[in-house]
């Protein structure tokens, strides 16, 4: 850990909106500044190369072991984990930010019968079911995307052509249940609450970019380039033992 | 656990470094912060992002135990007996946190952010949920504290 300051200019992002977008919490104003402007990107980098290189230090692994929670704190973990996922909301312009989140949670039913809320970086089986349940801090349209390892895109929310209407404040637990397919690997399911109903092909394309661009590991995307609120969630596929 | 760390480890390790100024010190900032974001229960559907969220919880847990080695420590005097003004002296790291250590509590969180972090006002506002006029006296009183500390006054 350097001690280095990063003098930044009064234009420029804080650490805290480029910590969120490391962390995957989109920003459709973090995306357009980070592409116009080289000292903010420089910074982001920086901060992609620290969360890399920590990982791979020694006393991390150790300290992950120390944390986990003994039996009696499932429950609380789960509650984290939940929150783990939420993202801040998107602003539609920088005088408009919207304060809060869309919180994005998904609950899987196990080849075993089991339910539960899952965790970032979950491991699922094919054949295992998930839902969406979404709230989001201001009313909308939402859909729920798809990007796996194949490298496929898929847009599971809404169906067809029909709007998928969300009230702020009001959690939406979506129709039905998605049956994970064959596709090993990591799959990173994207939601999104946009003031007007989205084009599903537009949707599709800003995923199929950012999964393009992330050479098709959805482990690596970064958020859409759009201005809806969005929200991401990591899961691993493997066999079913 | 991993994934949380892998999302979020690497920014606690930081701010708690730049807040504590001791490596060791700041690793079990992280084990202990993420051990209080398992214990804590957080309510499931806060409108907060992740990241705002541990920034609070990793302020807050380094201001105490900043605090704590108050306690033991008086650093202030002995290592700083006098500054020239407050503007230079904030960039200074060391003199900021034995700063932070004397202050009341919603000040050195405000001077955490605004210094260590370089957020704008708006932004510290938004995080703490006060106003931003709020803040901006919050950090011309620790200007006050810091010009006290400066000149060897401060107790």
């Amino acid at each position: 850990m350097s001690e280095e300051r990063f003098q930044r200019s009064a234009d420029c992002l804080s650490d805290l909106a480029l910590d969120q977008h490391v962390a995957g919490e989109s920003d459709g104003t973090t995306l357009r500044h980070l592409a116009a402007c080289g000292a903010c990107a420089h910074r982001r980098d920086q901060l992609l190369d620290a969360q890399h290189d920590f990982m791979r230090a020694p006393w991390v692994q150790a300290s992950i072991d120390r944390t986990l929670p003994p039996r009696r704190w499932p429950y609380a973990l789960a509650m984290v984990a939940a929150v783990a996922v939420v993202a801040v909301g998107v602003s539609r312009s920088p005088t408009t930010r919207t304060k809060g989140a869309l919180g994005f949670e998904i609950v899987a039913k196990h080849r075993d019968g089991r339910v539960d809320t899952l965790l970032p970086g979950a491991k699922l089986s094919p054949g295992e079911a998930i839902r969406f349940r979404l709230k989001t801090p201001r009313a909308g349209y939402a859909a729920v995307l798809s990007a796996d390892a194949a490298p496929n895109v898929t847009v599971y929310y809404p169906h067809e052509a029909d709007a998928l209407r969300i009230e702020a404040h009001d959690p939406l637990l979506l129709d039905g249940s998605i049956t994970l397919d064959d596709t090993l690997g990591a799959e990173r399911l994207v939601a999104v609450v946009c003031d007007a109903p989205p084009s599903a092909a537009k949707l599709e394309r800003e995923l199929r970019a950012a999964l393009d661009a992330a050479g098709g590991d959805p482990a690596r995307m970064k958020p859409l380039g759009t201005d809806c609120l969005q929200s991401a969630f990591l899961i691993e596929k493997i066999a079913a033992p | 656990m991993e994934a949380l760390y892998r999302a979020h480890g690497s920014m606690v390790y930081r701010r708690a470094s730049a807040i504590l100024g001791n490596e060791a010190a700041a690793r079990d900032a992280v084990q202990e912060v993420f051990v209080r974001a398992l214990r804590s229960g957080v309510e499931i559907w806060d409108d907060v992002s992740p990241t705002t969220w541990l920034y609070r919880v990793t302020t807050n847990y380094c201001l105490n135990v900043t605090r704590n080695e108050r306690r033991r420590l008086e650093l202030l005097d002995l290592h700083h007996p006098r500054r020239e003004g407050t503007t230079n002296v904030l960039e200074d790291r060391v003199f900021l946190r034995e700063v932070m250590r004397r202050v009341p509590e919603d000040l050195a969180q405000v001077a955490v952010y605004y210094y260590l972090d370089q957020m704008k006002q708006s932004e510290i506002a938004d995080l703490l949920g006060v106003s931003r006029r709020t803040i901006g006296n919050r950090l011309e009183a620790f200007r006050e504290h810091a010009a006290r500390a400066a000149e060897g006054g401060s107790r």
